[in-house]
């Protein structure tokens, strides 16, 4: 089997078309198309029952989000960049707010402005782990 | 999401101290008005924090519930050819004391950096938090 066969079987074994993850980091332009990205992943059903995964060490997060083996991924995701959006338009809103002189207080606009830098690292940190995992997938020998 | 510690609290605690700069800095603008709105001097105003639960429940903010006025009266002086001098020459200067004020814009101003320096703190924690993935 040559490369280009085994990319395309593991794409297909995945359920990812690779043609809509984007190539450049999430902006406000192609963030559609990442909602997209994310809801295909989020498609895809592991064979593997992660209920296994759970470990009785940490009973606090085992109790709040329990890991259910059918559960999808794609929605939480989308609901992430969602608020990711909204703390950068937060943020951008404040900007200006402050920039047109109006009455808002500096240190309101400051911590918008750090907590949607934040939340976009925490963004790109999880397309990373994403990316990795999928890069994995692709280099598997089959 | 919260993915900045403790930045509600912190952000009540800037909000409140600015508040109380600005009653400082009214106070020392009118230290010499010997007539206000009311035709009397102006009074000292002061402020008092409180605390105020979170809407998450569990973290204790601050805020200032009202500005309220120092109604001890200013020192009355001999000065007739003021202005505002009554009958018998004297003026009713305003009960606002400078070096008590200056006191007061110290020790806001130093707990506005404290409150600074533990959003920046808490905004360090969760930046190298994102750091244990690389």
């Amino acid at each position: 089997m040559d490369a280009i066969q085994a990319f395309g079987s593991a794409a297909k074994w995945g359920g990812i078309d690779t043609k809509q993850i984007p190539t450049s980091p999430p902006n406000a332009e192609n963030l559609q198309q990442w909602q997209q990205a994310a809801q295909s992943i989020g498609n895809l059903k592991p064979n593997f029952d992660p209920t296994s995964l759970q470990t009785p060490a940490i009973p606090e997060i085992a109790a709040t989000a329990p890991i259910r083996g059918t559960r999808q991924m794609g929605t939480p995701v989308a609901d992430f960049i969602h608020s990711v959006d909204n703390k950068l338009k937060e943020g951008d809103t404040l900007r200006s707010a402050v920039l047109a002189g109006e009455p808002v207080n500096l240190h309101q606009a400051m911590i918008a402005l750090q907590e949607a830098s934040v939340s976009f690292t925490l963004m790109m940190e999880f397309r990373n782990k994403l990316m990795e995992g999928y890069q994995e997938l692709i280099r598997m020998q089959i | 999401m919260n993915l900045i510690p403790a930045i509600g609290t912190t952000a009540s605690a800037l909000e409140a101290y600015r508040t109380q700069l600005d009653v400082v800095s009214q106070n020392i603008a009118n230290a010499h008005t010997t007539r206000g709105e009311n035709g009397q001097p102006y009074q000292r105003q002061m402020v008092s924090f409180e605390t105020m639960l979170l809407e998450n429940g569990k973290s204790n903010a601050v805020r200032i519930p009202q500005v309220v006025e120092d109604s001890r009266p200013g020192p009355l002086v001999h000065q007739p050819e003021h202005p505002h001098a009554d009958e018998q020459g004297f003026v009713r200067l305003t009960n606002v004391n400078l070096s008590y004020e200056m006191v007061d814009l110290i020790s806001a101003s130093r707990a506005y950096e404290a409150n600074l320096s533990v959003a920046k703190t808490s905004r360090m924690m969760a930046q190298k938090t994102l750091e244990i993935g690389r």
